[in-house]
């Protein structure tokens, strides 16, 4: 198909829906963003992740170098890590908890934003419906029923509003759940990198 | 022969009284009068003679008149059959042509009813009064228009087609939105827009009243964009000019759209104000939060790098003195709380330190559970609305029947305008409920890292004891 003529079509079939569209197409938009934001990320941070060893190596030598060779959160906990650790082994661990739980909320970070606009996506269709609906019997308490090509204006809002609610609603859920999983699994690792770090510099002071 | 004889016998009858000698006497007269009788017998033969000559001659010429008058009558009859089925045919030619004529007469009249029709629509009738004699001449009943009324309905149609590529501006009048008369300055585009505007600058669009005779004002408010560039053109400014290309059903759905906020909610019933009530109520507490949350951020790092340096420097009371200044701010709260138990054990001091975070925590979420109830309460009581709605519906449906959808379509608004609401009202609430409760949650991020970073420092300076200590000092 050309693309000009899929171009009319699209807007065509936005129109049909009505003003619930816009909002709709925003919502999918922000979490369509958000969602790819998110996943590149942890793609990227993937890539730069590195033991604890190899990481307190590079953060004894040059600090650039450190900070383009580790993963954005590793770097994050180890320069907060050397700069507050003190002597008390327990009290550095808690501090280590403290700024592990400040990355793991990183970490989630716009999922629970992604979750929730794919929630919200099927409600905003079903509101669709219902002004769609509502449009059809203004219709039919002007006309009545015998004027079917005003009938269907209202009903095509209401389905498509419907239609595009779910059409955005589930690969929202699908993405959202795929990243929950990445970032739960992003945690693990951050408490296998803090308890490594630990080891690591168990009784000496920086 | 009869009168010979008869003469013969009276002679002797005559004669036998008579003597001989008159014998010859009367046999000379006999004879005279036999050869006379003989000559009237001759004569009378050659009389008949002629006169059957003269009828057998007249028989002749009335045969041939026969004749002659049978052909005649025979080329007549020929005649006549020609005529009569030239006579068929010409009737038969009649009847279509009158056929035709009726298919023509019923042509033209439905073209000007469709005029009439089309005139009653259209917006250039008024500028036109003569429309309505003409097409009253060619709709007149039992008359044939003639070729005159069929030209001036043509020009009639070909008027309306010069209208609908004119743009008219000119001085009028028209029954305003308050069914009074009133004149102001018209502009007509086409056949399918007209606007006025009064003197006093008030703007309006026109339709033409249900005969087409008059205008009327559309009701309806034009909103600050389409007024501006209507009086842009009115003034001569600019070329550009709204128009209605639907022909008058957009400018309908106008006035029928503006059918006002309060209209559409009290469609909804009871449960439309009980809906809004719960979302004035989430707004005000969305509000507070916003309010409360914005002055709580910001510049918590700030403050923290001072109440470092001077724990740093051991300026406990300075440190007391500005986390009671800022107090406003829960971090310094907590850390001011904090800082009383100085000198005690670790537990003591993370004790603290939860304490005051604990007691900070209803502060921060006072009214989030309360917005998530009313979040999920505002679709309920939609859905609460919708089975109302449904069940005024079918009593009415009980009552009188399907027969009208009318009847039905309150129940069924009420229906539909809850629900609407219900989830009008219910998104925005999650979403804002969603970025409130996230701005909690870093901002006891935030306070936790914050009170470590303070146990930390104090660990640093000494001032927290080990248990040995704290029980040795004991």
């Amino acid at each position: 198909m050309q693309l000009p003529n899929l171009m009319e079509r699209m807007a065509e079939y936005f129109q049909a829906g009505g003003d619930i569209m816009l909002p709709l197409f925003m919502l999918s938009l922000i979490m369509w963003t958000l969602a790819l934001v998110k996943g590149l990320r942890f793609l990227r941070e993937r890539r730069r992740e590195h033991s604890p060893e190899h990481s307190l190596n590079l953060f004894q030598g040059e600090s650039s170098v450190c900070k383009a060779g580790l993963a954005q959160w590793q770097w994050d906990i180890l320069t907060q890590y050397m700069e507050q650790r003190c002597d008390d082994p327990e009290l550095n661990r808690e501090m280590l908890d403290v700024i592990r739980m400040r990355q793991e909320i990183k970490a989630m970070r716009y999922i629970g934003t992604i979750l929730l606009l794919a929630a919200v996506a099927p409600l905003l269709g079903l509101l669709g419906t219902v002004t769609g609906m509502i449009t059809t019997f203004d219709v039919i308490s002007e006309f009545g029923t015998g004027n079917a090509r005003a009938l269907a204006s209202g009903i095509s809002e209401a389905l498509i509003t419907t239609q595009s609610g779910l059409v955005v609603a589930v690969p929202g859920l699908l993405l959202g759940g795929f990243l929950f999983q990445r970032a739960s699994k992003l945690k693990g690792r951050m408490e296998l990198f803090c308890i490594g770090l630990q080891e690591q510099t168990q009784g000496t002071v920086g | 022969m009869k009168s010979f004889i008869m003469t013969c016998v009276t002679l002797i009858l005559v004669a036998s009284p008579v003597f001989a000698q008159e014998w010859q006497q009367v046999a000379q007269q006999v004879t005279a009068v036999a050869g006379q009788a003989q000559e009237n017998a001759r004569e009378t033969r050659a009389i008949i003679k002629r006169e059957r000559v003269e009828i057998s001659k007249e028989k002749n010429s009335l045969k041939h008149a026969i004749a002659s008058k049978q052909k005649t009558f025979d080329a007549l009859k020929i005649q006549y059959e020609d005529l009569l089925e030239r006579e068929k045919t010409l009737n038969e030619e009649l009847a279509s042509q009158a056929h035709e004529l009726k298919t023509i007469d019923g042509t033209i009249r439905t073209a000007a009813k469709q005029a009439r029709d089309a005139f009653h629509e259209s917006l250039t009738t008024p500028e036109f009064p003569e429309r309505e004699t003409v097409l009253a001449e060619v709709l007149q009943p039992e008359k044939f228009p003639g070729l005159k009324g069929i030209q001036s309905l043509l020009q009639l149609y070909l008027g309306e087609l010069q209208a609908s590529g004119a743009v008219v501006r000119r001085e009028g009048n028209f029954i305003g939105a308050d069914g009074t008369d009133i004149t102001g300055v018209l502009v007509r585009i086409g056949t399918f827009t007209m606007a006025y505007r009064l003197p006093d600058g008030s703007l309006g669009f026109l339709r033409p009243e249900s005969d087409g005779r008059r205008l009327v004002a559309v009701q309806g408010d034009l909103g600050w964009k389409i007024s501006g560039v209507m009086n842009d053109y009115f003034d001569g400014e600019s070329d550009v000019f709204p128009v209605d290309i639907s022909n008058g059903a957009a400018l309908a759905r106008l006035a029928q759209e503006q059918k006002g906020v309060y209209e559409w909610l009290s469609a909804g019933g009871l449960l439309v104000w009980l809906i809004i009530l719960v979302g004035m109520i989430a707004l005000v507490l969305v509000g507070e939060r916003f309010y409360s949350l914005s002055r709580i951020r910001g510049n918590s790092d700030r403050n923290m790098a001072v109440i470092l340096k001077m724990v740093n420097s051991g300026q406990w009371n300075e440190c007391l003195q500005f986390c009671r200044e800022q107090s406003h701010y829960p971090t310094c709260r907590i850390i001011g709380h904090t800082l009383k138990y100085v000198g005690n054990t670790r537990e003591i001091i993370e004790n603290a330190f939860q304490e005051g975070l604990l007691k900070e925590l209803p502060m921060l979420e006072r009214f989030l559970p309360t917005l998530n109830v009313l979040a999920a309460v505002a679709p309920l009581l939609g859905l609460l609305g919708t089975v109302t709605g449904m069940i005024n519906t079918f009593q009415i449906i009980t009552v009188y029947g399907t027969g009208d959808p009318r009847m039905m379509s309150g129940g069924i608004s009420e229906a539909l305008v809850t629900t609407q609401l219900g989830l009008a009202v219910a998104v925005p609430i999650m979403i804002l409920h969603h970025i409130l409760e996230r701005r909690v949650d870093r901002i006891i991020g935030d306070m936790e890292e914050k009170g470590t970073g303070f146990a930390v420092a104090l660990m640093k300076l000494g001032k927290i004891k080990t248990r040995e200590e704290f029980d040795a000092a004991a």
